[in-house]
Parts: structure tokens; sequence; C-alpha cells
């Protein structure tokens, strides 16, 4: 067999290994429970009437820049950042165990083990979509959508290769130092409340700012926000930074993988 | 490489590092140093050998030689430390029970999933799915997931799919060798069909006659180096008189080395009427069996047991004992030395090839120290007709006992 000809066998073979895994953990999820894939559609509609009702019900927070649409306005942006956050964090949370979990994928078989990582995120994306789909019901019904809000994917296209990278990175290290996992958990939460979720960046004191600036969830939470509500604020410039960064991340995290990945056999 | 060739191995070597913490493991990764922060353990030294395609390669040697190591190495799950590896074509391979199996998911989707992990296109496995399907008989369960199967069921499902692929190198571990009569005879057509249709075979066994009826080649791993290679009948020949001692170690010499916290053959002798060697022929009633077993063992344990098993060349257990089971001890000769002589008077047993192994086990016959494997054979000659394995002392009519009788 030539290898040119081998390789496009093996892609193609992956595709239906991808296919295989994802449809799995989406359907797999469900399966068993009464009211099966509606959970997908319930569970964002359940996280967005507690934080509603907290911050809005109890707190009478109000959006900055928003005030006259009142407590729905900020229950759509608190709910646009939280999406964006709840995607990242499904990602980054279950990468150090994605290589544990399955230890006959690793030992026992020649497996194409980045894969997982596509499985988690692409698992991931299609929670979100039916976060958006919420979404964008609400915020149609708080005074309509602007056509710019289609572009909602090119927004967290940059978020996508930084995820792959920290994907394979986390999950190859963890491998080998299991502390990461405790480490990434304690991580994940901090970042809830030091990424733009339940604020705007323009609400905190100018001396807290680069704060927001080294987190890349921001930009995207961000720009998110500008295509729901004013897409003139569309920031191309962090936009364009995010992506560079996500490109370097998945150069290092698959050269990692790799340069660990003879190990991994012996260890797990 | 020539094209002739399916597996050509180059002093494939690999070695284990043990590591204080996992850190010193990840640090020894990344800067590609293990020497500095692990200890090291070879698993397996310089073996080189090429195989043939269609030929089928038996791996024999101790628990711990490194046979599942190197097949693991040849189906590429773990890497090798140095040395070069070339493999053509796909290669399936049943190393452990249920391997590669995802528990949650189901038959149906294992089936898809490990052949697809094996590389093949989904027009592929549709059109061997019925053959997986109807040769592994689970049929009703296809839609439960895995992890209710028996482990019966995940051998056949797993041995269904790796043997339907169309596999170029076919590689089995003998946990393999469980399963019922029928499946059992089944696979065995099945392997002997894909080796008939230019398959190549590689598989590890304890069994010297499967490794002598079905190989063309033999490969005797001892401490992870290659110890011998060559004509099956030959290597078995020389492995099996390794396990009876070696002509080196005789009677009178010091315990051998690393017989701390276990114990030995030293020696054993096997006679029929006087006469010894190793294949006997057997007359039924007449024939006086007598087997010297002389053993060191480390003299801080209790007195080891002595225990003998005969089968027939197909595996059937004919029949065994125990020095503990009968309740009598070996013969303590010096420090750490004993011997046993075991009889059999009048050996009652009926036409047909039998097989003897000696085993020393601990007082209890649990735990097994060393065995003889098939250290003799005997061959029954009789003109009589009567089928079966052994006489039993019988009347007919109240009248007198017939015992064993030529």
């Amino acid at each position: 067999m030539s290898q040119p000809k081998h390789q496009a066998r093996s892609i193609w073979s992956h595709r239906l290994i991808f296919v295989q895994f994802l449809r799995r953990e989406i359907l797999a999820k469900h399966r068993n429970s009464v009211m099966g894939m509606a959970w997908v559609l319930v569970t964002p509609l359940l996280m967005l009437a507690v934080y509603t009702f907290v911050f809005v019900g109890v707190f009478k927070a109000k959006w900055p820049g928003m005030e006259a649409a009142g407590g729905w306005s900020y229950a759509m942006n608190l709910f646009a950042g939280l999406t964006i956050f709840n995607f990242f964090a499904e990602v980054v949370n279950r990468a150090p165990n994605l290589l544990l979990e399955q230890p006959n994928l690793v030992k026992k078989v020649v497996f194409p083990l980045p894969l997982l990582v596509a499985v988690q995120i692409a698992t991931a994306l299609f929670n979100l979509l039916m976060s958006w789909f919420i979404l964008l019901i609400g915020v149609a019904f708080m005074g309509g959508l602007h056509l710019e809000t289609l572009a909602l994917p090119i927004a967290l296209l940059p978020l996508l290769p930084l995820l792959f990278g920290l994907g394979l990175l986390l999950s190859a290290l963890c491998v080998y130092v299991r502390d990461l996992v405790h480490l990434v958990s304690v991580g994940v939460n901090l970042l809830l409340f030091l990424s733009p979720v339940f604020y705007t960046s323009k609400s905190l004191p100018e001396n807290l700012r680069w704060l927001l600036q080294v987190n890349p969830l921001s930009s995207v939470i961000e720009n998110v926000r500008a295509l729901l509500f004013n897409p003139a604020d569309f920031q191309w410039g962090a936009w364009a930074a995010l992506f560079a960064l996500g490109i370097v991340m998945s150069v290092l995290g698959h050269w990692v993988f790799k340069k660990l990945q003879p190990g991994f056999a012996d260890v797990i | 490489m020539s094209s002739e060739l399916a597996i050509k191995a180059h002093g494939i070597s690999k070695i284990y590092y043990r590591f204080e913490r996992p850190l010193d493991r990840l640090k020894a990764m990344v800067f590609d140093d293990p020497t500095r922060w692990g200890t090291a353990f070879h698993a397996l030294s310089e073996i080189t050998f090429e195989l043939k395609k269609g030929s089928v390669l038996g791996v024999i040697g101790h628990n711990g030689a490194g046979k599942s190591t190197l097949l693991q190495i040849i189906c590429g799950t773990l890497t090798t430390s140095s040395g070069s590896l070339t493999r053509v074509g796909r290669v399936a391979a049943l190393l452990e029970l249920g391997a590669g199996f995802n528990p949650d998911f189901s038959g149906r989707e294992n089936i898809f999933l490990n052949a697809a992990v094996l590389g093949l296109e989904q027009s592929e496995i549709e059109a061997c799915y019925d053959d997986i399907v109807e040769f592994s008989g689970l049929a009703d369960f296809i839609d439960e997931p895995v992890k209710t199967y028996s482990s019966g069921m995940y051998m056949r499902l797993a041995f269904a799919i790796a043997t339907s692929v169309q596999p170029e190198i076919l590689i089995i571990d003998e946990a393999l060798s469980v399963g019922d009569g029928a499946f059992a005879r089944k696979s065995f057509d099945r392997i002997m069909s894909l080796k008939d249709n230019g398959a190549t075979i590689l598989f590890c066994s304890h069994s010297m006659y499967h490794i002598e009826a079905i190989c063309d080649q033999a490969l005797w791993l001892e401490k992870g180096a290659l110890r011998l290679i060559g004509p099956p009948d030959k290597v078995t020949k020389a492995y099996t008189q390794e396990l009876l001692g070696g002509p080196s170690r005789g009677m009178g010499e010091a315990a051998p080395e690393g017989a701390a916290g276990s114990a030995k053959f030293l020696d054993i002798r096997i006679s029929v009427d006087g006469e010894e060697g190793k294949l006997l022929e057997i007359t039924p009633g007449r024939s006086v069996v007598r087997i010297e077993a002389e053993f060191a063992y480390d003299p801080k344990l209790e007195l080891p047991t002595l225990a003998f098993g005969l089968e027939t060349p197909s595996g059937l257990a004919v029949s065994s004992g125990s020095t503990a089971f009968d309740g009598v001890n070996a013969e303590v000769t010096g420090e750490g030395l004993a011997r046993a002589v075991l009889t059999f008077p009048d050996i009652a047993l009926m036409r047909g090839t039998y097989r003897l192994t000696l085993f020393l086990g601990c007082e209890n016959s649990i735990l097994v120290y060393d065995q003889a494997l098939y250290c003799a054979e005997f061959v029954v000659q009789s003109d009589r007709v009567e089928q079966g394995i052994c006489y039993l002392t019988r009347q007919w009519n109240d009248g007198p006992r017939i015992e064993v009788h030529p």
C-alpha cells in the first residue's frame, strides 16, 4: 500500500471513529433518562432560570449601558458570557481525565488518541449550540436580533484551536502528573469570576483591566455580546490575537502530546 | 525489505524505567534522559528475527520472559526503546480479554469501532458485519452494552472481529484459550483457514503440542532475550529439556541461585521396567513406571510437595495427584534438598499417548514453584479393541474381579 493512499484511508476511518464517539457522548448521556434528549435544552434553561433569579430577582442587577432594558438585559448578557465559559470549562475540566479514563484505548489498541480531545470539543460545541438557541430566542424577545448575530460562530472560532491545544497538553501531562486534575478544576472555578461573565470589562477599575486582557475568554465573551447587542463593538484585533495564540497553543499541545505519547502505555 | 517478508525485527529492545515519583518520569520524558532519574529494567533485549508472509510463529518461554511485550510491540501498542521493526499489512491482535472494547458501547457499536480502528472503511465493515455476528453467536445480545457480557462472550466477539477483518498479520496471546469446546474448535478452524489464505500468525502458548502442531517456526524467549529460534520441534525439545533442569545441574550441587522463597527441580529420572528415557512404552497392567525427582528448595520454606499430572496430547487431564493430598512427604536428603520416588505398579491406561508433567508446589499444593512440563511421554500399546483412557476394575455377574488386563 502506498503511503498517501494509506493516509487517506486512515483519515477516513478516523472520521468514522469520530462520529461513533461523538454520537455516543451525546446520545448515551441521556439514553436512560425519562426526558431523554430534552435535557440538552432543559439544562441550559434551568441554568438561565437560576442565574436570573439570583442576579436579577435577588440582587436587582442591571447591565451597565443597558439599564433601560431592565433585568432581562442583565440575564441575557450574563447568559451570553456563561455559554462561552461553560463551553471552555466543559472541555478543560474533562481533558485531564481523558486518557486516564480510557486505558484500553491507550494500551490495548493502536488508537488515534488526539481524536478524544476533538470529540470532547465537538460534544461541548453541541451543548453550546443548544444554549445559543435559547439565548437567541431570549435576545429576540428582548428587542430583536441583528443580522450580524449570524456571525456568532466566527466569534467562537479562535477559541477552537486554543482548546484543542490545551486539551492535548492537559490530557498528556495529567498522565504523568495527576495533581493537575485538581489544579485544573480549581483554576476553572477561579476563571469564572476572572472572566467578564457577571460583569462587563468596562465596569472593571482601570488597574485591574490587565486581568481580562490576559484571559483568552474575555475577548470571545465581549465579541459575542457585541454581535448580539451592538455589532460595532466587535474587536477584530483581539479576535486575531486570540486566533494566533490558539494556533501557537495547538502546535505546542500537539508537540508535547507526540513527545509524551510513547510513554502513555507504560504509565497508565 | 523483501516483499516476501511480513515482519522484520532488528535488534528490538524494550526498557522500562522505574521512577520513584511520577514527576521524575515526566522530567525523563521531556529531557529524553531516563537513566538520570530512573532505574532501568530490560523487558526485551536485542530481538532480531524475520518472518515470511504466511508463516506461523510460536513464542514460548517462562512467565515474565517477555512474550506479551514482544507481541504488543509487534502489534504496535507498545513502542520499542531501540531497534527497528517493519511490518507489512493490517495487524489484528487478540492480546487480552476485551482489550479495545468500550464497555459502555453495545456489541454492534464495538464491532464498528474495533473494525474502524483496524483501518476498515464503513462499507468494508458492513460487508463483514453479519459474518462477525454469526460467528460470535451473539445475535441476541448485539445491542446490549458489552459490559453486560460474560468473559466468554467478550472473547467470542473479539475473536470474531479480529479474524473477520482479513488481517494480514494476526497476533494471539494465550489468554485466548478459554471458551467452550465447540467454540474452541471453530476458532481453531478459523485460524487454520486464515493461515491457508496467507495470513501471518504469531501466538504464544505454554502448550508444546500446539506449537509443534501449528507453527512453522518457534521462538524461545528467556529473560527478555532470544534464546533460540528455529523449527518448532527443535525449539520445544530444547525448551522442555531446560524445564527439566538442564544437564549441568546435577545432584550434590548446592541449591541453585534464585531458590530463595522457591523450589526447583534438580533432576528427574523416569523409567519403565528399568528402562530410562523420555519416550517410553507401556504395557498396561504389567509395566512398572518409576519416577524419581530430586529438588532443591529454600530451607526457610516448609517442605514442598510433589505433584503429577497426566494428560492426553489434546490436553484432556487423565489423572493427577500430589504428596500433599496423599498425606506423604518427600524425603529430605540435605540442607534444602529432597527427593521423592513415585511408582505406578500397574498402570491401567488404555491404548494411546499420554504426557506427564511434574510440579513442585508449596506445602498445600496451591502455589507452583517449578514444573517439568511434559517431562515424559508414555505410549501405551495394546491389541485390545476397547476404547477409552483407562481400565476400570470390574466384576460380571458378581463373579471374580477383573483387574487391569493387557
